[in-house]
């Protein structure tokens, strides 16, 4: 009597206890896939279907009383995806510790198991069958299951493949057909009470599954193909003996072909990572090789397609696998790896191993993909709570929170160019270096002469690749003899940091670094009253241009550096993070009456562009020299033997073919990312472009290549309302050239 | 997370700092030492003045660790759903590595944990780290 229900293809299943869907859907005489031989053992696709909207569920695997709708795996394409589901339950990992992972707990895992105990070692034993289904062994090793409660990691000195073996599928013309059944199969389906109707047996099968199929013999002879009813079943078998051909009408047949080691996970770990035993280990036969039919069934790969692979010399069977996909789909290989084997083996080719396996074994859905990882976040400056408390739109950039805007952009940037403002730049890479050997590391590490930067003054550098290639830029800053900070771009200081790390290693430098990134905040204090502001909080005697040093700001001891990347007369206040928030409060509330207020990344990057300052990894390309930038200035090859010294050296040598330009348009500029041309040839393309209140233009910074021995002195682009747009080639900055506002 | 900590935060030889850290390790009370390099530590807690014996040392105040502690069953959740990595067993320790996704400095003491990040990463650690502040 039928307990419960579940629904296919908008038909009630009737289930009974312990029913598998397979099981209950073959004794309601429906299948959840077209055909194929059903192994019921979870090694091949035949019986996938879709269970509660979740594709690729094996039915053979899958409790019946555990599922309410289920519908067919098609036939041919993927199934749908599913609907997005805002209710589904964040899949949880539970991380475990063992000296030993025994895979399987069949007799050989019970038997590893417990002569690990009996060493004395903790032992976690994971088998589909109680509810731990193994998915990947990875390096470590350590092991990855899904069970119901969620995603279960176990790391362990040793890991013990227990797998057994699948069952060898027959691949014939017809084996694609519906009703085949390897004996386990046939064995578990008809103590389900399903019925087989007139069921026949071919190949090697037990007396003992003969006995319980109610089946006197197998069909003697060579299988040789299914033969096809009209509804994709089989409806005859056709074997060989002695070149002869018997046809045997049959409803279901049993196919036994021996067994296959089941040691797919054991092939995924590492060297030494995991042991195979029990039949996991027995040698891996060579069964026949069909002459035709379909080898593989996920991926619908025939023996014909192998032949014709093989005779374009893919005779490796990693090779046979790329070529084709073969072994790449659902099974992973369960039907066709063997005789991928024997396929090579029959050509000629030297007898294989099996090929690689990689985690994961089982489709897994995205939400076990997912379990236990975090979305990555950016990092926050200690004002981040200020911004966001005066309503900033925050937004993402080189891995930190930043103020985009505080609502009106055109206002921040006349609080810059006319009156003092307040800018977040905690978000700078920043380092302390010193040691007997800080300045000769600093002079190979940047390519400029470090020795002629005195104490109490900084430069603008480049830091550049072996190839010359310019990867960042920032300042450095003397302190004394044999101490420096150098500032990096934001989110390139822990690339900065291992770059001069192992560089110095290498060289043998004695120094030490510290990188003071995430200790340290910085706020730019910019515009005209600038000085004025400084003066009121103290800092009576601001550093020259250039210039840095140590002042005290009620307490809060800073680091004071004078330049500019607005245009303005600047300040950067770099001090402890966790008193970011007491000075920018101060500056804020000593400013008030100057018209200090705050500007985001939008107006930073809008007067940096009126400057014509670069941002590297926006502005440089993966292959920008210092030449290609325009920045020859900021090498200098009389300094020494520094980092892509060559390089620049031999590109200098060589015609340039492109560089970066300032454009100007008169209206607004193009997008940035957006193509220019010449005439109809490509010419480059804007990297940076904003609309310049200063200049009352747009302007732009773009790669600009080389045609017909010139570089163009106008390009055309597409403009934002969709109409061409004609850029001229300028001089950079833009505005105010001499540099007379930051300087003053 | 729930506390600030005070810090020095050394880069020097490697000999100076082993020295520094058993001196760390046998006479402070409530100084945690974090070796998080050969060349770095961090004296977790209010410490006077720090002589190190590397003439080119760098020592400077680091007020930008924040940190929770946990108690060994708080501890023992958080761990085993989010840290991918085998922690020491032996205690007291200290490790390093992503928990929870994030970078995280970890001082083990036997009946309790210490678990650190630096200020950039506090709010969203914090925001992380609260399912598993339930079970004392």
């Amino acid at each position: 009597m039928a307990e419960t229900t579940f629904s296919f293809a908008g038909e009630s299943i009737p289930v009974t206890p312990g029913d598998s869907v397979l099981t209950a859907l073959l004794r309601a005489g429906r299948r959840p896939t077209v055909g194929g031989t059903l192994c019921f053992a979870g090694d091949c696709p035949s019986c996938l279907c879709t269970a509660d909207g979740v594709a690729y569920v094996r039915a053979c695997q899958t409790a019946a009383a555990d599922v309410d709708q289920v519908e067919p795996h098609p036939s041919s394409g993927e199934p749908a995806l599913p609907d997005w589901d805002e209710t589904a339950v964040e899949i949880g990992v539970d991380r475990r510790r063992a000296d030993v992972v025994v895979i399987g707990n069949g007799q050989s895992g019970r038997a590893a198991a417990s002569a690990a105990r009996d060493e004395g070692r903790s032992v976690e034993v994971l088998d589909a069958g109680d509810g731990s289904e193994v998915v990947g062994i990875y390096s470590g090793p350590h092991v990855v299951a899904r069970s119901a409660g969620g995603m279960i990691e176990v790391h362990a000195d040793a890991v013990i493949v227990a797998t057994g073996s699948v069952e060898i599928q027959p691949v014939v013309p017809g084996s694609e057909l519906a009703g085949s059944y390897t004996p386990r199969a046939a064995s578990q389906a008809i103590s389900a009470g399903v019925d087989l109707g007139n069921l026949v047996a071919v190949g090697d099968v037990a007396p003992e599954t003969l006995a319980f199929a109610g089946i006197d013999r197998p069909i003697p002879g060579d299988l040789l193909r299914f033969e096809s009813d009209d509804n994709g079943s089989i409806a005859a078998v056709v074997t060989s003996v002695d070149g002869s051909e018997t046809t045997t009408p049959c409803d279901n047949v049993i196919v036994g072909l021996g067994r296959y080691p089941r040691d797919m996970l054991a092939r995924m770990a590492g060297p030494g990572e995991a042991t195979i035993v029990g039949s996991a280990a027995d040698p891996a036969p060579l069964p026949s090789c069909p002459s035709d039919g379909v080898v593989c069934p996920c991926s619908n790969v025939t023996m014909q397609q192998l032949r014709d692979v093989h005779a374009r010399g893919f005779t490796h069977i990693e090779l046979l696998k790329r070529s084709t996909l073969a072994g790449t789909g659902t099974c992973q290989g369960g039907v066709c790896l063997p005789y991928l084997r024997s396929f090579l083996a029959a050509e000629g080719e030297e007898v294989q191993p099996s090929f690689t396996a990689r985690p994961v074994s089982r489709q897994l859905t995205l939400s076990e993909i997912a379990a236990g990882a975090h979305v990555t976040t950016a990092a926050r400056t200690g004002l981040d709570g200020v911004h966001r408390q005066l309503g900033a739109r925050m937004d993402r950039m080189g891995g930190w929170w930043r103020p985009w805007t505080y609502g009106d952009s055109d206002d921040e940037y006349r609080a810059v160019r006319d009156d003092v403002s307040l800018c977040d730049v905690s978000t700078l890479g920043l380092m302390t270096i010193a040691g007997p050997d800080a300045e000769a590391a600093l002079q190979r590490l940047y390519p400029t002469d470090v020795s002629t930067i005195r104490a109490g003054r900084s430069r603008y550098v480049l830091m550049l690749d072996e190839r010359g290639y310019v990867f960042d830029d920032g300042m450095i800053a003397r302190r004394d003899d044999d101490t420096f900070l150098l500032t990096f771009t934001s989110g390139g200081a822990s690339m900065a940091e291992m770059w001069i790390r192992d560089w110095a290693a290498g060289w043998g430098h004695d120094i030490r670094l510290l990188n003071q990134t995430f200790s340290t905040g910085a706020i730019n204090v910019t515009g005209p009253k600038a000085t004025e502001l400084l003066a009121r909080i103290g800092i009576t005697e601001p550093p020259p241009w250039l210039g840095h040093g140590e002042v005290d700001v009620a307490g809060v001891q800073c680091t004071i550096f004078r330049l500019s990347f607005t245009g303005e007369i600047s300040y950067e206040l770099h001090h402890p993070v966790e008193r970011s928030v007491e000075l920018w409060n101060l500056l804020m509330a000593e400013g008030a009456d100057l018209g200090c207020r705050p500007h985001g990344l939008e107006t930073l990057l809008r007067l940096r562009l009126e400057k014509g300052h670069i941002i590297v990894g926006q502005d440089t390309d993966y292959d920008s020299t210092p030449r290609r930038l325009r920045h020859e200035w900021a090498v200098n090859l009389r300094s020494g033997d520094f980092i892509g010294r060559h390089a620049v050296e031999r590109t200098n040598r060589i015609p340039l073919d492109k560089h970066l330009v300032g454009l100007r348009f008169e209206g607004p500029p193009p997008i940035e990312g957006a193509v220019v041309w010449h005439g109809d040839t490509y010419a480059g393309a804007i990297t940076s472009a904003t609309w310049s209140p200063a200049l009352e233009a747009g302007i732009a910074l773009a790669w600009v290549y080389e045609i017909d021995g010139e570089f163009p002195s106008e390009v055309r682009a597409t403009g934002p309302d969709g109409r061409d747009i004609v850029g001229t080639v300028v001089d950079t900055p833009f505005f105010d050239p001499e540099g007379a506002r930051a300087r003053a | 997370m729930r506390e600030r900590f005070d810090s020095t935060h050394i880069i020097a030889l490697p000999n100076a700092l082993d020295r520094l850290e058993m001196d760390a390790l046998d006479l402070a009370d409530d100084v945690i030492p974090m070796r998080f390099a050969s060349d770095e530590l961090v004296l977790l807690g209010h410490t006077s003045a720090i002589d190190v014996d590397d003439p080119h040392a760098i020592v400077v105040r680091d007020g930008s660790w924040h940190g929770e502690w946990l108690s060994a069953s708080q501890s023992e959740l958080l761990l085993r759903a989010e840290c991918a990595w085998a922690v020491p067993e032996r205690r007291p320790a200290f490790a390093q590595g992503l928990v929870a996704g994030l970078p995280a400095k970890l001082w083990f003491e036997p009946e309790r944990t210490l678990v650190v990040v630096t200020q950039a990463r506090a709010v969203d650690f914090a925001e992380r780290l609260a399912p598993y502040l339930g079970s004392a």
